[in-house]
């Protein structure tokens, strides 16, 4: 049996000119992602996407199928048989391709679609034949027009005719870097993942930079952000963490900034770190976790004070939800259980016991020059290191 | 734009420790025990049970395993099962309790949770469970196992030494008390930090069963055992092919059997140099720690040599760890079981929460020298000074 992906193409298929530059990045996309699977002949028609093995072992289609699942820019797809435009093959390829299907449902029921118009059956009367053979051959079956447990498709098309059974939701949004490249802030908590995880959805290419303060955080925390990285790769495809050793800044805040300022101070140095990289590593904009009011250092107030010290746009995609929903997010793309591993992080080892909940801009840029904030920063960013993800 | 410099990808250690004091986590294997797994991988790699002449063979070299690990607890080797592992020793001996019908069950409130958790485990399934405490000293006295005992008590569980403190438990003395007391409770050491690490073999000990681990005295892991007195039947708590007697069935893991009565041969001949030895770089090491300022050394009346307690008041452990981990100075903050959260064992003493936040654990082996110790007490006297105290 010829066995073959389809996939079905969301809102690019509404980009207009653009259409061309969309559909090549997902397919590039794709192409890399199944690389490590076998040879892949991607063929796109009618704003379907077919994926058919060239060469590689017999699973690797159903592995590049659940591959599949992950990859932005993918509205449905399903698992289909390949075979010739008559109908003595499609009643053989239904039969035997959802054999196994057939006889775990109760109900089902046939669709065609005939974009052939040259086939000498047309839709009602496939669906009325190949359902009258599959009730024949399967005893307990019942036909269910409404909610079928199982729907049986068949797909004439120019080429071929497909036969497939479910359609399974894709990951949607758009093809990572069709929207360009960002640098997210991947700090180790719960947040920062799912924000990279859902900007690489709007179909951003992604890169991170963590600060650790060593050795007030530990090996295994580094470690613990590369894992998390290696997680959303799965998502967003090759992941870069640009780690910038923070312990001189930290601990020159602590000596010499007023306490309350502490946080607001540090971020503000963050975001500062990250701009340079981020134009070194070409990326347009930063993507924060932030979450309106969560901590002190995400009040608007404080927000506000943060957001000037970029030099580019930040996006926040979680500035509007709850934990629990964040929490939600973090669990479905299996970021979760890695973030609440106990390594603490570089954020959380200086924490005032007070800090300002609305900061003045203007007292926040006096304490950082008298700290000489921009030659610890220049030399923090000097001392970068480029580490890739632990999948 | 910024030039970075970039290191080597995920740059691993390489595990050419400068100097490893951590021996109470585990132990590197020694040379006897890495050629005898070696030789029984190569040649001896046929299942005892079998009945042709490898089986034989491989059969009669267990037998002659079993008969140095036996000789080694001072006892018969029809005492010996062989194990996982400590972890799966304890759980053996506790979760034997039931089928004794054992009503009532003591445990030390300071053993490791191989001990601990099967304990909790006998509560929730109705057999009614005492935590026995320990003094300020860390030594649970026979004065508070006669103040829980009752004549319902099935089975009284404490260590031989304990693995954070080094604190030598009476294990005589309890057993003294179980007999003038007419007591029929079965006594338990979990012998894991003592098996080989102090005077008196374990079958002398006043015990009746006690639980090791090989990789505690230069075996590997992955083995351990059981030595009980033939009078007291162990139930078993993994059922099938009824090897071990049927105490304890799965394939002897020859090879590690092998290293493992290697280990025990070479360190039983060398017990008396051993002590000698690790007491005296343990007591220079201590007078070279406590004159590093800010570093207190914590002893105890009866403690074993092989652990030395420092306590760092206002630093924490962790971050004394990394920075110590980072020069290549290998430690642990407690239990290496148990990272990341506050010692049991120095709660139930009653340590204060400041020295119990910055409590280091030294633990050596035979192979430590008071070289070792000095490098330790300069890496310290260098470290301190330049940490910011978190208090």
């Amino acid at each position: 049996m010829n066995k073959i992906i389809l996939l079905k193409v969301g809102e690019i298929a509404l980009k207009g000119l653009n259409r061309a530059t969309f559909e090549a990045q997902l397919m590039a996309n794709i192409r890399r992602r199944l690389r490590k699977f076998g040879t892949f002949e991607i063929r796109s028609a009618q704003s379907t996407l077919y994926i058919r093995l060239t060469e590689g072992d017999e699973d690797a289609i159903d592995r590049a199928f659940e591959a599949c699942k992950d990859i932005f820019g993918i509205v449905t797809l399903s698992l289909a048989a390949e075979c010739e435009k008559n109908y003595e093959s499609i009643r053989a390829t239904a039969l035997d391709f959802l054999g196994e299907r057939l006889s775990e449902v109760e109900t089902f029921k046939v669709d065609a679609k005939r974009s052939d118009k040259r086939f000498p059956m047309n839709s009602p009367e496939i669906m009325a034949t190949l359902g009258g053979d599959i009730l024949e051959k399967y005893h307990h079956l019942r036909v269910n027009v409404h909610e079928p447990e199982l729907l049986v498709t068949v797909e004439v098309r120019d080429f071929a005719a497909y036969v497939h059974g479910e359609r399974v939701r894709g990951a949607g949004g758009m093809p990572v870097g069709s929207a360009g490249k960002a640098m997210m802030l991947l700090s180790g908590g719960i947040d920062s993942p799912v924000a990279g995880y859902m900007m690489a959805k709007r179909g951003l290419e992604l890169a991170a930079v963590h600060f650790e303060s060593p050795p007030y955080t530990s090996e295994q925390a580094r470690e613990k952000v590369l894992m998390l990285a290696g997680k959303l790769e799965r998502f967003c495809g090759r992941l870069r963490v640009y780690v910038v050793p923070f312990t001189e800044a930290q601990l020159a805040i602590r000596d010499k900034c007023p306490e309350e300022l502490f946080t607001i101070i540090m971020r503000r140095m963050m975001m500062k770190c990250a701009c340079l990289i981020a134009e070194a590593q070409e990326c347009k904009a930063l993507i924060t976790g932030e979450s309106l009011g969560q901590v002190a250092s995400q009040t608007l107030g404080a927000i506000c004070v943060t957001d000037l010290a970029s030099d580019r746009p930040v996006f926040r995609p979680l500035i509007g939800m709850d934990k629990v929903e964040i929490i939600r997010i973090a669990r479905k793309i299996e970021t979760f259980e890695t973030s609440i591993l106990p390594y603490e992080d570089c954020c959380t080892v200086f924490t005032p016991k007070h800090p300002r909940l609305r900061p003045h801009l203007d007292e926040v840029l006096a304490a950082e020059e008298a700290l000489g904030a921009d030659q610890y920063i220049a030399e923090a960013v000097q001392n970068v290191r480029e580490y890739g993800a632990i999948i | 734009m910024a030039v970075f410099r970039l290191s080597p990808l995920n740059p691993r250690k390489t595990g050419d420790f400068l100097i490893y004091l951590d021996n109470a986590a585990t132990t590197k294997p020694c040379r006897a025990a890495v050629e005898a797994a070696t030789l029984a991988m190569e040649k001896l790699y046929y299942n005892p049970s079998s009945l042709h002449f490898g089986g034989l063979e491989v059969n009669e070299y267990l037998r002659s395993c079993r008969k140095t690990v036996a000789d080694a607890f001072g006892a018969p080797p029809e005492e010996i099962i062989f194990t996982s592992g400590g972890t799966e020793g304890d759980n053996t001996v506790l979760m034997s309790a039931v089928p004794w019908h054992a009503k009532h069950v003591i445990v030390s409130a300071i053993e490791h949770d191989a001990v601990i958790e099967p304990a909790k485990k006998l509560a929730s399934m109705g057999v009614k469970v005492d935590f026995a405490h320990a003094g300020p000293d860390g030594v649970v006295t026979p004065d508070e196992i006669a103040r829980l005992l009752t004549p319902e008590t099935g089975l009284v569980s404490v260590m031989t030494v304990n693995n954070e403190t080094g604190a030598i438990q009476p294990i005589r003395e309890i057993a003294s008390l179980l007999k003038r007391k007419k007591s029929k409770a079965i006594l338990h050491t979990d012998a894991v930090q003592g098996f080989l690490k102090t005077e008196t073999p374990l079958s002398g000990g006043g015990a009746e069963i006690a639980t090791v681990s090989a990789h505690e005295i230069g075996g590997l892991k992955g083995v351990g055992a059981i030595w009980h007195k033939k009078a007291v039947r162990i139930r078993p708590l993994i059922l099938g092919g009824g090897q071990e007697s049927g105490d304890r069935s799965g394939t002897e893991p020859i090879p590690a059997i092998a290293a493992f009565a290697a280990a025990c041969e070479e360190r039983k001949r060398a017990l008396s140099s051993d002590l000698a030895h690790v007491r005296e770089a343990s007591e220079e090491g201590k007078k070279l720690l406590a004159a590093v300022p800010g570093c207190q050394v914590l002893t105890y009346p009866d403690a074993s040599p092989f652990i030395i307690n420092l306590a760092l008041p206002g630093y924490k452990s962790q971050v004394v760890l990394n920075a110590l981990s980072a020069k290549g100075i290998c430690l642990s903050s407690g239990s290496a079981c148990s990272k990341g959260r506050i010692s049991r064992v120095l709660e139930e003493m009653g340590v204060e929460h400041a020295l119990a936040d910055g409590f280091l654990r030294v633990s050596l082996s035979h192979e430590n020298t008071t070289e070792d110790l000095h490098q330790l007490s300069l890496a310290l006297s260098g470290i301190l000074p330049t940490l910011v105290r978190l208090d």
